[in-house]
């Protein structure tokens, strides 16, 4: 203000802009290469390592050919694992998405009592990992021993246990009773319950009863939902791991994923076919993405508001009966199998039911040093995503939403791409990569791979629910900081920081629950020492082992860890309020257009 | 290198020049600004001054550029041409890539929506700004409590901010903008959140506010009654281009062009003759449908209003009286017409009424004596003072 100052500032001010868009870039050149490294080159290294057609990778150099992928197109079973994969899924969407649908009806539109603690428990359901209510399920559905087969043989009706679980039957109600229903009632109740009644109100003065209304009106209202959830499944095809590994290695049944865990877990471990599979997986899932892409690209067309109390369909006495029906599923997805798993762990042996129970194998299990080395490694993982992923990701979001720099739509389209990736996927493609990195192949093995694949296993979930904090808190309070004289530091530290902060320890804690109950992404990654407690469950309940006992305790353990997870996210749900709760069930599954958040 | 020496002299130039007319708080200078991906500019070429003491508003529909401006202004946009000083400091020259980034240019703001930040309590929200420029601690607390006390928020200090009310919020956002008694202030709408009564309070104590601190105010909104009350000059805006700038009285009088006739006030749009003009521009124009309605008006641009063409003569409402036909005589410099609808707004009524050999005019009438739907009435414009105009603009939309 001074005229002095005039040519001092003058020489000092021509630095900004160009310091300002070199920090800029810079930033964006790391954040690009560190999360290109991470998740794009370990896929691309699949597809690469797929045509070495040297016998032994680790000795020999590589030779291109095509050797393994012939060998892979003439090996039984191969390429029916990917078609059973498909099947799998089919026979489980067809029956998870029409209850799903009804549940979150019922629990948007209509009157059913408590509807909002019945969402939250299949909320619940969902982030309880599938692992330990498989191990449930075998407990009571296993041929001999299952407990239901057990009781209906003893009682007369039948002569064998009619239930078989290792089986495909068995392996789609596993599905159901984990994740199946309950994702699709989590994440459609909000988009649901956010529809504009008063088109409905304007049906029923319009002199349209509660049918017609019903099909004429909420169910076309529906279809953008729908059709959003069903795009977001699509990709949950080739997500499975550890239900079809239980469930269908005993009778000989693969999907891709355990095929390929099998390839590689082999005596003579088949690496070159079991990248072959990895790259058709892969190839499919590249046709699956522009479709994906398309149909949520279309949501711009669905009616969702957030402005309106809805108005309820009273269903008088039905109310009461869906209300049970409801509570009924909800006890088999979520109080019913740990019920089981408690009994079976204090049973001298699991379907046995005359030599009667035991405290032997909590105090096995307990004083078992595998187990407390496992239990810390997977209080380390879930520790490290909780921490690293949210202040990684919330500065990927950043960029997305607050910056034109160049090249943010490649991340954003990279992050999204990257969530495709199954689990088991990633960890082949960075087994790859540990490998061939001459600095990083110290790291194999170890805990800090681990780390690795737990971290960035949270990046569409964390960038996404980032991007909607930060579209919704809005730049003003960012703009408004910088016009009161704050720089970059400080308004991140007294603005973004404490604005981000339940989102922030929303995301950590779903990130905690995730790294804990992680077992395709990290199996093949993960050794002797790098024992988690999934890892050890699964192993414990594989047949090879079949102590079940075992693994029920761990289940348990795992289960309180993602309750004690749920509660806190609860807690802290209620505390930034309706909008924030809406937003959890993105969170889980990346659908932040679900919970009305934009892409900038 | 002689690249390089050419611009220290310009470099001196520009400095000698800026020192020159230096009296103007905020000074633009043919500033342009594109978003990417739109082929219009939002802003196009505009220069406009705001000295100590003058409040300037930034008028216009949305989308027209005027917070764009506003916010190259604070430095949250940078222009991809064009030049911003305050007083004898730049804050933004393109061509030599200058630009000050908005922490370091010492404005106060205030936004639509008031940005107060929900963590942090009143005073913190004020103390805010003087940390951040590191004033002593002692100054601070003092400082708080003067901007609080002068926006009437003394007392609310540890209030957090969620917990205040809209016009709550506001005196905040004021007193948060005013705490480090910046040179300049910048207002983005700050009164749109508000209700209707409470909106004309707070505008008076801006007012009175601006006129204390005698402080340079650049005011951004789109209603007109706020600017032509607020104002000590207006800069209209339309399509990223400044259509008129002055004091309210001359845009609303003397409006350069159809848009600025339009958008300030209302008009209404009687088809005439011109009959005859004088050197000084006035024009006597006789109404079509009555000849013997002869008014008086001049033209403010070059369009090409012609003796003996057909023209329109705008007036302003306020200048037409609305009385019952007393006889099938009219009398001079009346219009006969008759009242299709009536409609009592409150402070006045609004006639509907048709007129031979012109459109339909909404006519504005005394409470006190109606007009009776459906009868005849005449129309008594005021002789002179009035606009004439080669187009109507909008084919169908005199009224608007």
């Amino acid at each position: 203000m001074d005229r002095s100052q005039t040519i001092d500032e003058l020489r000092g001010a021509r630095n900004i802009p160009a310091f300002h868009l070199t920090a800029g870039h810079v930033v964006m050149a790391a954040v690009l290469l560190v999360l290109g490294y991470f998740l794009v080159w370990p896929v691309l290294l699949l597809l690469i390592n797929s045509f070495n057609a040297a016998s032994d990778w680790f000795v020999e150099p590589r030779v291109w050919g095509v050797r393994h992928w012939q060998n892979a197109f003439q090996r039984p079973g191969l390429l029916k694992s990917l078609g059973n994969t498909l099947l799998i899924w089919s026979l489980t969407v067809s029956f998870s998405f029409p209850i799903g649908v009804t549940i979150a009806w019922l629990l948007a539109r209509t009157r059913v009592p408590f509807s909002h603690s019945l969402e939250f428990m299949f909320w619940i359901s969902y982030m309880v990992p599938t692992l330990p209510t498989t191990i449930a399920w075998i407990s009571l559905l296993d041929p001999d021993l299952g407990f239901i087969n057990v009781a209906l043989t003893k009682l007369g009706l039948f002569a064998q246990g009619p239930f078989n679980i290792f089986s495909v039957p068995g392996i789609v109600w596993a599905n159901l009773m984990g994740h199946g229903i309950a994702i699709k009632v989590m994440l459609l109740t909000p988009a649901f319950r956010n529809m504009d009644s008063t088109l409905e109100e304007a049906a029923r003065v319009g002199g349209a009863g509660n049918l017609r209304t019903l099909f004429r009106v909420t169910m076309p209202l529906m279809l953008p939902p729908m059709a959003l959830v069903f795009a977001l499944q699509l990709l949950r095809i080739f997500q499975s791991f550890e239900t079809e590994y239980l469930l269908g290695v005993p009778f000989g049944f693969y999907v891709y994923s355990t095929k390929i865990y099998a390839l590689i877990r082999d005596p003579v471990p088949n690496y070159g076919e079991a990248t072959v599979l990895a790259s058709m997986t892969l190839l499919v899932i590249a046709l699956i993405i522009p479709l994906q892409r398309w149909i949520l690209d279309r949501r711009r067309y669905t009616t969702i508001t957030g402005s309106f109390k809805p108005g309820l369909i009273d269903l008088g006495r039905w109310n009461y009966v869906a209300f049970a029906l409801i509570a009924t599923l909800l006890f088999l997805l979520t109080i019913g199998p740990l019920c089981i798993l408690v009994l079976g762990s204090f049973m001298t042996r699991i379907g046995y039911f005359m030599l009667g129970f035991t405290l032997d194998h909590w105090r096995l299990v307990l004083s078992d040093p595998v187990f407390t080395k496992a239990l810390r490694t997977t209080l380390l993982l879930g520790t490290s995503a909780a921490v690293l992923s949210p202040l990684l990701f919330s500065v990927v979001a950043y960029i997305i939403v607050r910056t034109r720099l160049p090249g943010r739509r490649a991340l954003d389209l990279m992050v999204w791409c990257a969530g495709a990736i199954p689990g088991i996927l990633a960890g082949l493609g960075l087994l790859w990569l540990f490998i061939d990195t001459p600095g990083l192949n110290v790291l194999f093995g170890t805990i800090w791979a681990l780390i690795i694949v737990v971290v960035v296993q949270g990046k569409t979930t964390g960038v996404n629910v980032m991007k909607g904090v930060f579209v919704q808190v809005g730049a003003d309070m960012e703009e408004a900081a910088r016009v009161s004289g704050a720089g970059w530091l400080r308004t991140y530290f007294r603005i973004w920081l404490p604005l981000l902060s339940p989102t922030l320890i929303l995301v950590a804690v779903m990130n905690f629950v995730s790294a804990a109950g992680a077992t395709g992404s990290i199996i093949l990654l993960a050794s002797r020492d790098t024992m988690t407690l999934s890892l050890m469950a699964l192993e414990l309940s594989s047949i090879a082992v079949s102590n079940r006992e075992a693994a029920s305790i761990i289940s348990i353990f795992i289960i309180a860890m993602t309750v004690a997870g749920a509660v806190i996210v609860r807690a802290i749900g209620s505390r930034v309020g309706v909008r924030a709760l809406a937003r959890t069930s993105p969170i889980v599954e990346n659908v932040a257009p679900l919970a009305g958040v934009q892409r900038p | 290198m002689q690249n390089l020496s050419r611009k220290t002299d310009d470099t001196r130039r520009s400095d000698a020049t800026a020192a020159l007319d230096a009296q103007a708080a905020v000074r633009l200078r043919g500033l342009y600004k594109t978003y990417t991906g739109n082929a219009q500019p939002a802003v196009k070429d505009l220069s406009l001054d705001v000295c100590d003491g003058e409040i300037v508003t930034l008028l216009g529909p949305s989308g027209c550029g005027k917070t764009t401006t506003l916010r190259m202004v604070a430095g949250l946009e940078v222009p991809d041409a064009g030049e911003i000083y305050f007083g004898t400091r730049t804050v933004a020259l393109s061509s030599r890539r200058i630009f000050i980034p908005p922490e370091k240019r010492n404005v106060g703001m205030v936004f639509q929506s008031y940005a107060i930040w929900p963590h942090m309590t009143v005073a913190e929200n004020v103390a805010f700004p003087l940390k951040s420029h590191k004033f002593p601690r002692r100054e601070i607390k003092d400082r708080v409590r003067k901007a609080l006390e002068l926006v009437g928020m003394a007392g609310y200090e540890d209030r957090p901010g969620p917990l205040l009310s809209g016009g709550q919020q506001q005196r905040v956002a004021f007193a948060r903008a005013l705490v480090t008694e910046p040179q300049v202030l910048l207002l983005d709408e700050p009164f749109s959140n508000l209700d209707a009564k409470l909106r004309e309070q707070m505008r008076i104590e801006v007012k009175l506010l601006q006129k204390r601190l005698k402080i340079a105010v650049l005011f951004v909104t789109h209603d007109q009654i706020e600017a032509l009350s607020l104002s000590n000059r207006i800069a209209l805006m339309n399509a990223g281009v400044v259509q008129q700038q002055g004091p309210p009285r001359l845009l609303y009088e003397q409006p350069a062009n159809e848009f600025v006739r339009d958008f300030v006030g209302r008009t209404i749009l009687f088809k005439g003759r011109v009959q005859s003009g004088n050197p000084a521009g006035q024009m006597a124009i006789a109404l079509d449908g009555a000849p013997d309605c002869v008014v008086f008006g001049r033209t403010y641009n070059s369009n090409g209003v012609k003796s003996g063409g057909s023209v329109y003569i705008a007036i302003r409402p306020e200048d037409v009286e609305i009385l019952p036909a007393l006889s099938n005589q009219v009398p001079s410099g009346m219009i006969a017409g008759t009242a299709r609808a009536t409609l009592f707004v409150g402070e006045r009524i609004e006639y509907q009424v048709e007129v031979d050999g012109q459109r339909d005019f909404v006519i504005y009438g005394e409470r006190h004596s109606p007009v009776e739907e459906g009868s005849k009435v005449w129309l008594k414009l005021r002789p002179d003072g009035h606009s004439a105009w080669s187009s109507d603009w909008l084919s169908d939309g005199a009224q608007r």
